[in-house]
């Protein structure tokens, strides 16, 4: 996570790309929509939304959908469709434990969760980082068809995890999915399959 | 930049290692501002890892290496450096040393060792660089290259904290340093090594088997780890000199202490540990294999059962989810009251449909571990069990 910040304070100091914009958000390139609230600011990126009022180092929500096929960054372990949620919650912990930017991660809670009506998991967990700052984050994420789709919110543990815990709420209750052709038939399939 | 100027000093200071006062004081030209420096951000160094939560704590191990390592100590440098131990949990191969002594070893390394003079190898190694000072000749080289900001601040964007530190270590921080000169000092300290283990007894053969057996693991496993990166010679090479070096000690110093079952029962926590990190890694034959040498040493270990079990449910190949349910049994066949196994085979019993099994499975994990972290999970899988009990009873 770390890693993360890092890359994204060089383009904040050269060439800004950060945009305040409030309001929905929907890419072709991705396959969910969220409501980004008064204030905040939104990161270009084509691999994800990111999205922070206060900048990353104190507090940003990440909205990701990333296709199961795709490696993580530490872990050579992969999801699969017919993984459970606790089993893909795994798969995110071990990538996670296996940071070495990411000192004394600590688990507070893992747990199954219900996000835009898919089954899934919530993780929440403390860590240090290189500079002994202790972050908290809210870390959500189902797998449904061939994509994994997790949003979650770090930030400093102390006041501002808080502060915008409720904000990022309402980002989570307004995260929608948006499903291509080829989804939508294979729901069908399952539908009437299920009947 | 406050960052680079760290790492920078981290490449110095654990590329290689030397140590305190007096033993740098023996360097003539050594400044003693410059070798004071360098030892106070070795000790930084050292607090900020020992707080990172990476360390392995094993009192036993520790004061097993401590011994080989004071074993391996020349007398004549025994009151300017303490050498010490620590393991860090690490499935990756590799090892380092503080300039005052401090040497950390990865459990990835412990892991691929196969005795106790194949240990005394790399310890000697690490104590080869401190004894030669070979932080400060690093230093030195690197103080005066104007290309190492660059590289510095490059490694820097790829990685972080102690990745960082590794990565240098491994590749960046010795080639900024010249790779012919890089080289040079781990030859040195090869040579060195070599001759501490002599004296201290241990067979210097073993260190050409470590290096063999560490080449052919690299191959198979297409293993990219500092401890074999384009820096450092190959491993091949490191052979061919330890093969040269004993020819020219005659066959008379080939043989010595081995001690193989003494390191293997000390060395085996260490080896659990690092298949689970191997699980997590998702290397499943390192953790396989990992998982299989820890049985050969404790047959009986519900633990390392239940690990076995996991390479194989996680991994998914065909007829690995039959074997894992078998691993699983054996596990709670040898520790009836070890609740993982019992969540593990309730997960495989659950995806299969088998709800009677699994439900028993899973309340007994709940029995055993009530307060378990993925308490909610094992709930809603047992309402799941619970809801297709009543309606096939329904149906029926």
């Amino acid at each position: 996570m770390k890693r993360l910040l890092f890359i994204l304070l060089i383009p904040i100091t050269a060439c800004a790309p950060w945009t305040r914009v409030t309001g929905p958000f929907e890419d072709p390139a991705h396959h969910f929509s969220v409501d980004i609230p008064d204030g905040w600011m939104k990161f270009d990126s084509e691999r994800y939304l990111l999205i922070s009022r206060d900048g990353p180092f104190l507090q940003y929500i990440l909205v990701e959908d990333r296709n199961l096929e795709a490696p993580f960054t530490h872990t050579k372990r992969r999801m699969n469709r017919d993984m459970l949620p606790q089993e893909a919650a795994e798969v995110i912990l071990d990538d996670l434990s296996l940071d070495r930017a990411v000192r004394n991660p600590q688990v507070l809670e893992n747990a199954p969760a219900r996000i835009a009506h898919q089954d899934g998991f919530k993780i929440l967990f403390t860590y240090k980082n290189g500079d002994g700052l202790v972050l908290k984050t809210l870390y959500y994420g189902f797998i449904k068809g061939r994509m994994f789709y997790s949003i979650r919110y770090t930030a400093a543990e102390r006041y501002y995890f808080g502060k915008d815990l409720g904000t990022f709420k309402k980002v989570l209750a307004g995260f929608r999915l948006i499903l291509d052709s080829s989804d939508k038939i294979l729901e069908k399939i399952r539908f009437f399959a299920e009947l | 930049m406050k960052h680079a100027l760290r790492v920078l000093i981290l490449c110095c200071i654990l590329a290689t290692g030397a140590k305190s006062g007096q033993v740098y004081a023996a360097e003539g030209s050594a400044s003693p501002g410059d070798v004071k420096w360098l030892l106070l951000q070795a000790s930084e160094e050292e607090k900020a890892l020992d707080r990172s939560g990476l360390i392995y704590e094993d009192p036993d191990l520790e004061r097993y290496l401590n011994r080989v390592v004071r074993n391996l100590q020349p007398a004549e440098f025994q009151r300017d450096l303490s050498f010490r131990v620590k393991v860090i949990k690490d499935p990756h191969l590799n090892a380092f040393a503080f300039p005052d002594g401090a040497i950390y070893v990865n459990t990835g390394m412990l892991a691929r060792i196969e005795n106790e003079a194949q240990l005394a190898t790399i310890l000697a190694h690490e104590m080869g660089h401190a004894l030669r000072r070979h932080a400060l000749k690093i230093f030195r080289a690197l103080k005066d290259r104007a290309t190492a900001c660059a590289a510095i601040q490059e490694g820097f964007a790829q990685s972080s904290g102690p990745e960082a530190v590794e990565r240098f270590l491994g590749s960046k921080g010795l080639a900024v340093s010249g790779e012919a000169f890089s080289r040079s000092l781990e030859q040195e300290a090869d040579r060195v090594g070599l001759e501490l283990m002599i004296k201290a007894g241990y067979s210097p053969e073993e260190a050409v088997d470590l290096f063999a057996h560490l080449e052919k693991e690299s191959i198979k496993q297409e293993i990219h780890e500092p401890f074999v990166s384009e820096a450092r010679p190959s491993l091949r090479d490191r052979m061919r000199n330890f093969e040269e070096f004993l020819h020219a000690h005659g066959d008379a110093e080939k043989s010595g202490i081995i001690h193989r079952e003494i390191f293997l029962l000390r060395t085996k926590g260490a080896l659990l540990e690092n298949a689970r990190l191997d699980l997590k890694l998702g290397r499943f034959t390192a953790a396989h294999r990992e998982a299989e040498k820890y049985l050969g040493i404790a047959p009986r270990d519900a633990k390392a059962l239940y690990l076995l079990g996991e390479v194989s449910r996680q991994r998914g190949s065909d007829g690995d989810i039959r074997l894992a349910r078998a691993l699983y049994e054996k596990a709670i066949s040898m520790d009836p009251s070890y609740a993982e196994p019992y969540r593990a085979l309730g997960l495989i019993q659950y995806k299969a449909g088998e709800m009677v099994l699994a439900r028993k499975s899973f309340q007994w994990c709940l029995l055993l571990s009530p307060d378990r972290p993925d308490k909610a999970y094992i709930q809603g899988y047992l309402r799941k069990c619970d809801e297709t009990g009543a309606r096939e009873g329904t149906d029926s």
